[in-house]
């Protein structure tokens, strides 16, 4: 009865899956908010480095993942699925249930497969600072920890009601060397405006990722980086997937409903048994 | 050695990027016609119902408009939705893909109340061990109902849910769940057409 299925370092994907290879009909652009004229690769310049860019538009199927960039992920990929068998039997299902289990990460979640990459791609960009926000935090600290091993500095917006109901989010953020403010703050014009329209506001990503693309465009050392929505952050979380797929093709099998040995004094079959 | 493909491939849904991450490869593979029937489904809260009662559009990714317009499943820029637990779910928007897919019916969404969510959560903890995020929990949530459809109808099916990530930080809500103090939400639909409508217009 195996529980979790491992792969070996070297299993672990080379490239990332790009599903936009395999859309029937190219995604529709994203629109300038003024002009609402389909943006170009420069409009986006201000605030993210070229080569997550060119990832962002991209219908290539596969992209290498980039040495640098593996070294980093090996510190907890593969990550182990499990087969959930005290779930299955307690829910007394004849289905098999397998999940796939992210939380081995420095952070404990998935999303430390987008935060190193992303931070990778500023460091060689030659950015100084990286400001982006968080809702629960787990991007949050995901991407505190990236931007430290690459000598980037972080500035991070926390949701306010996450912020008050998981104080030590922020903490670890600090740990990894990361700044973590609550949004809506007044560091920021958008920030400033929200405060005056709901001091109480428990704010929201939508309200964090504005203060966090303010303070990228206001400093020429500075990009954003986002946590999820995005082509590219998509892209780099296909790992998990991909490894899913490799996984459960090399599970073992189940312990059979029968086991046949031959007769005849040959030792080996005596201890086989249920 | 079993050759295992799942037959259910979920995550929960936020802004896309876990529920993307295990999925993709899987929507790859019914999209080339290679594995043509794997069901994939996106779990969300019913509080932030984005891709079961959101419009799919071209809207802000942010509030304040800074952010380009992104064709995807909206509930409104300026949407706040209620603070519950699971912060990291709490987004009006999602990812353009993600919404390209359950437009196009490639994947599918379905929304929960925080309170099962947690009783899902702890089922969870109390058999296979982990405690996990208020967010992760509404994967485990609708990987347990996908189980009990087979123990209803029988069928074997092989179902797959990424567990995104663990609660250790998120034992306040716990608290919040164990002192019966969760207050299950439904973001009224004459709120999500109010917001809706101050959607910039695309000619």
């Amino acid at each position: 009865m195996q529980t979790k299925i491992l792969l070996d370092e070297e299993q672990m994907p080379k490239q990332w899956y790009n599903v936009q290879a395999d859309l029937p009909s190219p995604l529709d652009p994203p629109l300038h908010p003024q002009t609402k004229k389909p943006i170009s690769p420069d409009d986006l310049k201000a605030i993210f480095p070229m080569e997550l860019i060119k990832q962002e538009v991209t219908t290539q199927r596969t992209i290498d993942i980039p040495a640098d960039v593996q070294d980093v992920l090996r510190l907890w990929r593969p990550s182990p699925p499990y087969r959930a068998h005290r779930l299955e039997k307690y829910l007394k299902t004849p289905a098999k249930i397998y999940y796939k289990w992210e939380g081995v990460s420095p952070a404990g979640s998935h999303k430390h497969n987008t935060a190193i990459p992303q931070a990778y791609y500023n460091m060689k960009a030659g950015v100084e600072r990286i400001a982006t926000e968080t809702g629960a935090g787990q991007w949050g600290s995901a991407l505190a920890f990236a931007t430290m091993l690459y000598g980037l500095q972080c500035t991070i917006y926390m949701v306010r009601s996450s912020y008050t109901q998981k104080p030590y989010r922020k903490s670890m953020m600090q740990a990894w060397g990361a700044e973590c403010i609550p949004s809506p703050s007044t560091k920021t014009k958008c920030g400033q405006a929200m405060l005056a329209k709901d001091p109480d506001t428990p704010g929201s990503l939508g309200m964090a990722i504005s203060e966090a693309v303010e303070d990228a465009v206001g400093r020429d050392d500075t990009k954003y980086s986002l946590g999820s929505v995005l082509n590219h952050v998509l892209l780099h979380q296909t790992v998990i997937g991909l490894e899913a797929i490799e996984q459960l093709n090399s599970i073992s099998e189940k312990t059979p409903d029968v086991i046949i040995g031959c007769v005849g004094g040959v030792p080996g079959t005596a201890c086989h048994g249920r | 050695m079993v050759d295992e493909y799942p037959d259910v491939v979920i995550g929960c849904v936020g802004g896309g990027s876990n529920f993307a991450g295990i999925s993709f490869p899987f929507a790859g593979d019914k999209l080339t016609g290679k594995h043509k029937e794997v069901d994939l489904v996106g779990v969300e809260p019913a509080s932030c119902p984005t891709l079961t009662k959101g419009l799919y559009t071209y809207d802000l990714a942010d509030e304040a408009g800074y952010t380009p317009l992104l064709k995807m499943f909206t509930l409104g820029h300026d949407f706040v939705p209620p603070s519950i637990h699971a912060g990291g779910l709490r987004y009006h928007g999602d990812s353009p893909i993600v919404s390209r897919l359950v437009h196009d019916g490639v994947m599918r969404a379905v929304s929960y109340h925080q309170t099962e969510v947690f009783d899902a959560a702890q089922t969870f903890a109390r058999t296979e061990g982990i405690i996990i995020a208020p967010e992760t929990s509404h994967a485990v949530k609708g990987a347990i109902d996908e189980a009990l459809k087979c123990k209803k109808s029988g069928e074997k099916k092989t179902i797959l849910f990424n567990c995104s990530g663990h609660g250790n930080f998120d034992m306040s809500a716990y608290d919040a769940y164990y002192a019966g103090k969760l207050v299950d939400y439904e973001y009224p639909d004459e709120l999500i057409k109010e917001s809706l409508a101050r959607i910039p217009k695309v000619p």
